[in-house]
């Protein structure tokens, strides 16, 4: 069973609510962020056919992960006992399930490390409920193993918002540069996904025309700029190496 | 670079919120050197005298080889439940609750007890031998003293318990940041390993003179009176000596295998610890082989053999006859002494770390699944680590510390049997899981099969014939010396013991409504 979305979005005002009665600081990042931020495309959403969303992800900060567990169980939510003592080894996550299992809700804690690293520090003031624009475009183009979803999103969220220099209503295309100039990896995955969503955009015929058209324009001008930017030593080194080596890190499913 | 369409390959599978796992082949490996311990290999040696004509070379190459077929039956069995806590995990779901807890407790019980005894070593074939040789080749009395009171019961006490007590906190502050400092350490170790071989090869060209430097430090003639005496070492090879010498190199080879207890943690489970344990026995492996074959060449059979058996008090130097001090003599400068030594000093502080993260992790497990007092199972708010398993493996292993350093209770006391009735549990898994938990098998990623055989039975056969035939010499080998009475009744003592705690508080917790049996149908929680 699903929750619906607006079942998900009150759960995300109580969590929000909860939390920052403690004073401590908690963003909204994933599919509902997505839509949560792109208010004048939702009916993309459902044009596209996305599924159901099934779970809530927040980024918050490790200095504030004592008030975040006490706010969520305060809410009725219990801490994944797995997730808790997997913390000894290094694992940044906090994963808290609602009342009777529903909703599953992920909190990355200071940086969301998944096939990719994004790091969070000093930037989840930049934007509200959610984490910026740009933080939230680099959190699915990090995806290596991208589900149709996933690229959903990304449509919608580049269908909505131009690339520009603000954090609120645009997607902060410096700072974008900047990390995929670095990380020759990240650069390579990313590049991947934009590609195949420009590719599904193609199959996408119940779209209105000029929003495929309006898309596949910005993920052109995406793919240009960072191809384009100058890349750091490490980058330039890196990609001489290519696919042969792994670029990515696995991400095991919780359950496994 | 220009953008190119990807292949589909992967697309629409991603499980939803997965985690990127911490622990990487490289931290198994290093593990597995910590729970190898090549520091080991000072008494195997020496032990070499009992066993005229043996190859310990080629003995150590079998059981390495027999090692990798056991700790490839762990490694896949514990992919197929990759869960922290060792054999408990998936021994008792493939072959009876009562089984899993029993390989578990009598492995952690005999862990502990290790991570007290090779505290006490570190001081024993560690600093005491290290400051000997320092003492040696300056001639600085306070160095002798150092070196003597490292040899003595308050001195193997003191370096012990701290060591253990260092060691436990940062293990209490959580395996992310005691896997970075491992990762420091075992490079040291590596280094240092490297320079002692890079020595002897030397040595072995004929660029040092260890016989020369040892009569320099001994007395004139003293080399070629140890030769004398250690005749049978220049015995030609003999077969039988040589398969009855691969309990030595067993006791610590086989070990890599622990890294089982990490298993929920390791990054891509079936491959990090396939990897992960075949490397680090390989690597160990070919290290002790070299080791023992330098040795041979450089200090020459005869010498090592007269050295070993000569009594302490006819020794004539005031250090013992190890090869780590020979290894300083041929080198014949302090500072080379003193890099050698660091193989020796990390291989058995990070033996105290792995024993007791294994111990702890085991009763983690037992504490989760409700097999122990659940309060085993708490873990710091702060650090996420197990805090009472800690605390209890802290304070076992100062005891047996205590009862090593200051009483001759534990001097022939060996673990190994305990520790092989385990090794031969998990094969016998190994042999029964395709046929016991056929649908799981086949449903497995570990289903493979060799002229129709599953794999993982073949490799169990395998590792059957070489953990029953070291289970057995156990019991007759007196040079070994766990064929006295006291290891004995302590190992079966340790089976019964968990046989029955098992089945008291199975009978405990049904009588406050909790279902054991129910919780090993499934797979735990970590």
């Amino acid at each position: 069973m699903n929750p619906s979305v607006e079942g998900l979005l009150v759960e995300t005002g109580r969590i929000l609510e909860a939390v920052e009665d403690r004073k401590a600081t908690i963003r909204l990042i994933g599919s509902l962020a997505v839509r949560l931020h792109s208010a004048d495309h939702v009916y993309l959403v459902e044009l596209l056919g996305r599924s159901p969303y099934r779970d809530l992800d927040f980024v918050a900060y490790a200095r504030d992960a004592a008030a975040i567990r006490a706010a969520f169980e305060s809410v009725g939510y219990e801490a994944d006992a797995n997730i808790l003592r997997s913390q000894e080894f290094g694992i940044k996550r906090l994963i808290f399930h609602g009342p009777g299992g529903f909703p599953k809700v992920d909190v990355f804690i200071d940086a969301l490390v998944m096939a990719h690293q994004i790091p969070f520090a000093g930037r989840l003031n930049l934007d509200h409920p959610t984490v910026s624009l740009v933080d939230l475009l680099l959190s699915k183009l990090q995806i290596e193993k991208i589900t149709e979803n996933d690229v959903k999103d990304l449509i919608v969220l580049l269908a909505e918002h131009e690339l520009g220099s603000g954090n609120t209503e645009t997607i902060d295309a410096a700072y974008l540069l900047t990390r995929m100039s670095r990380d020759w990896g990240f650069y390579h995955t990313a590049t991947k996904n934009l590609v195949l969503a420009e590719h599904l955009l193609a199959g996408y015929t119940q779209l209105p025309r000029e929003v495929s058209e309006f898309a596949v324009a910005r993920i052109r001008d995406l793919i240009g700029r960072m191809e384009t930017a100058p890349k750091s030593t490490a980058w330039k080194l890196r990609a001489r190496v290519g696919t042969r080596v792994r670029w990515y890190e696995d991400v095991e499913d919780v359950d496994r | 670079m220009s953008a190119q369409m990807p292949s589909s390959r992967g697309v629409f599978t991603r499980a939803s919120s997965g985690l990127v796992r911490q622990v990487g082949v490289g931290d198994v490996v290093f593990y597995g050197w910590g729970q190898i311990t090549l520091g080991f290999i000072i008494f195997t040696i020496a032990a070499w005298q009992f066993y005229p004509g043996a190859s310990m070379e080629w003995a150590t190459i079998a059981v390495t080889l027999g090692g990798i077929a056991l700790g490839i039956v762990y490694a896949l069995m514990s992919s197929v439940y990759p869960r922290s806590g060792g054999e408990y995990v998936f021994l008792s779901r493939i072959l009876h609750p009562a089984v899993g807890f029993v390989a578990s407790v009598s492995f952690a019980f005999w862990e502990t007890f290790y991570t007290g005894i090779v505290a006490a070593f570190l001081s024993i074939f560690g600093f005491s031998p290290l400051f000997g040789t320092l003492a040696l080749q300056t001639g600085n009395k306070t160095l002798a003293d150092i070196g003597t009171w490292f040899g003595s019961p308050m001195g193997i006490f003191v370096t012990g318990a701290v060591t253990i007590l260092v060691v436990a906190l940062f293990v209490h502050r959580g395996l992310g940041r005691y896997f970075r400092i491992q990762r420091w350490g075992m490079w040291v170790v590596a280094a240092s390993l490297v320079v002692t071989l890079l020595v002897l090869l030397v040595a072995a060209l004929g660029g040092l003179d260890f016989k020369g430097n040892f009569d320099a430090l001994a007395g004139a003639g003293s080399y070629d009176k140890l030769a004398a005496a250690g005749a049978s070492g220049n015995a030609p090879f003999d077969l039988g000596q040589t398969i009855q010498f691969m309990i030595w190199p067993a006791f610590s080879i086989w070990f890599a295998v622990a890294s089982v207890s990490l298993s929920g943690e390791v990054k891509n489970v079936q491959r990090g610890q396939l990897w992960g344990i075949s490397l680090a026995m390989l690597t160990m492996g070919a290290a002790s082989v070299g080791l023992m074959f330098f040795s041979r060449v450089v200090f020459g059979s005869a010498f090592l053999v007269g050295a070993s058996a000569t009594p302490a008090a006819q020794f004539p130097l005031p250090a013992p006859p190890y090869i780590n001090v020979f290894a300083g003599i041929a080198g014949g400068n302090p500072l080379l002494t003193l890099l050698m030594s660091l193989w020796v000093l990390g291989t058995m502080i990070f033996d105290v770390g792995a024993t007791m993260i294994y111990a702890t992790r085991a009763m983690l497990a037992w504490g989760v699944d409700g097999t122990a007092p659940t309060k085993l199972a708490d873990v710091s708010e702060r650090y996420h680590s197990p805090t009472w398993a800690i605390i209890v493996a802290t304070t076992v292993a100062l005891i047996w510390l205590a009862l090593y350093a200051f009483t001759s209770l534990l001097a022939i006391l060996s673990g190994f049997i305990g520790l092989a009735v385990t090794f031969i549990l998990v094969a016998l898994g190994g042999v029964a899981f395709p046929y016991v938990k056929r649908r799981v098998f086949d449903s497995s990623a570990v289903a493979f099969r060799v002229a129709g055989m599953p794999l993982i039975a073949i490799l169990g056969v395998i590792s059957l014939v070489f953990t029953v035939y070291v289970f057995y010499r156990l019991f007759i080998d007196s040079a070994f010396g766990s064929n006295q009475p006291l290891p004995i009744a302590m190992s079966f003592i340790v089976v019964g013991g968990a046989v029955l705690w098992f089945y008291g508080i199975r009978w405990y917790r049904a009588r406050h409504g909790v279902d054991l049996d129910a919780r090993f149908r499934e797979i735990p929680v970590e």
